[in-house]
């Protein structure tokens, strides 16, 4: 009887899953390079009011967590990898972003415009 | 360095011994078993060590939104297992044994197991990243230290009051902490949802940074206890609602349950 639940279950989250992808298959990208850990580039003009999916790739050998209290976002990105993080729609402003793992030096700044 | 290995850890801490004080706590004052929080620490222990092994793995699954749908798993199923704990949690359970207790124990074991595992892979991960370099670690460890030992401090100062409360209290201010710490558990979910693009995101309802910044201490602490943003959406907030106004009603009608058995003539 669970079982027969069960099935339907995993079926609908995914293809839930698959559509979020489809969904977000038009989303513009951008992308922010770590090195040394630093922000490339430390400033990123993105455009107000709608999606915007993020590639953060870690060039470093350590890991990273790109961290922004104003967007409300915050992922681990471990050594040589990327991550990918939706943000938006943004009201027109900055949206100051940090490495917390390396706060004095990872500084960067989205500027929705 | 020291200073934001300083807060980065007590961050994490922070919230794990919010979650334990509130559990252990509870579980003093209702006469239960320790094993399942003691069995959860371990579990959890394991279970961030394997999360750190895996998180290329993790991080790569769903697209590269993998953290994302891990951390929607995991907060998710605390907050259902702390609704089904709100409900459980009586005197009398402790005193009858059987399945309730089991019960209760298998929930704090396995709530405080996953609050361990997301806070813990990320210390992990975080002071991973300084192990190669012998002169940047003893910062990174002294630092860490203090920020464990004010979470910690914080956790049994939490702990300590709570089990010092007059005895109509002591049950309900634990109970209704977990509401809260849960809410901000499911605000958090959405939170994710969005970050990894699976549902669409909105712009925020207000705006109170200018009030209580999330970076300040009390904006910490206020993240930690109410799942404070100063920033929140709609959706974050409709799932606050409905989670907190979920233990209220399972929390008063569990309470009315058993309260006024005479009353009601059973």
């Amino acid at each position: 009887m669970y079982r027969m639940k069960a099935l339907p279950c995993l079926a609908a989250i995914g293809i839930w899953l698959a559509g979020g992808s489809l969904a977000n298959a038009g989303v513009p990208v951008y992308q922010i390079e770590i090195r040394e850990h630093l922000f490339y580039p430390a400033e990123l003009r993105v455009p107000s009011g709608q999606k915007i999916k993020l590639q953060v790739i870690n060039q470093d050998g350590t890991p990273e967590e790109f961290e922004s209290f104003e967007l409300n976002r915050e992922k681990v990105i471990m050594g040589k990898r990327k991550a990918t993080i939706f943000i938006g729609p943004l009201r027109p402003g900055e949206y100051p972003y940090f490495g917390e793992f390396h706060p004095e030096t990872a500084q960067g700044v989205i500027i929705a415009e | 360095m020291t200073l934001s290995a300083v807060i980065i850890i007590l961050r994490e801490v922070l919230e794990a011994a919010l979650v334990l004080s509130l559990l252990v706590s509870a579980t003093r004052l209702m006469a239960l078993s320790y094993r399942g929080i003691i069995a959860g620490f371990l579990l959890g222990l394991a279970g961030a060590v394997t999360a750190t092994l895996l998180m290329d793995v993790i991080s790569e699954s769903f697209d590269g939104v993998g953290q994302e749908v891990l951390n929607v798993v995991l907060l998710s199923a605390i907050v259902v297992l702390l609704l089904v704990y709100a409900a459980g949690l009586d005197r009398r359970v402790a005193k009858a044994g059987g399945l309730m207790h089991w019960l209760l124990l298998m929930v704090s074991c396995l709530v405080v197991a996953m609050a361990i595992t997301r806070e813990g892979m990320e210390i992990i991960i975080f002071m991973y990243g300084f192990s190669a370099d012998p002169v940047e670690m003893l910062p990174v460890l002294v630092g860490g230290a203090i920020g464990a030992g004010i979470g910690i401090s914080l956790g049994v100062l939490i702990y300590y009051t709570l089990i010092n409360l007059p005895d109509r209290l002591a049950v309900i201010v634990p109970l209704l902490l977990l509401a809260l710490v849960a809410s901000g558990m499911a605000s958090q979910a959405v939170v994710y949802l969005m970050q990894g693009g699976l549902i669409e995101s909105q712009l925020p309802v207000w705006d109170t940074s200018g009030w209580v910044a999330e970076t300040s201490v009390t904006g910490q602490l206020l993240y930690a206890l109410l799942g404070y943003e100063a920033t929140p959406t709609l959706m974050q907030l409709g799932a606050y609602g409905v989670t907190l106004m979920a233990f209220m009603l399972v929390i008063a009608a569990a309470r009315w349950l058993r309260v006024t058995p005479h009353v009601r003539g059973v």
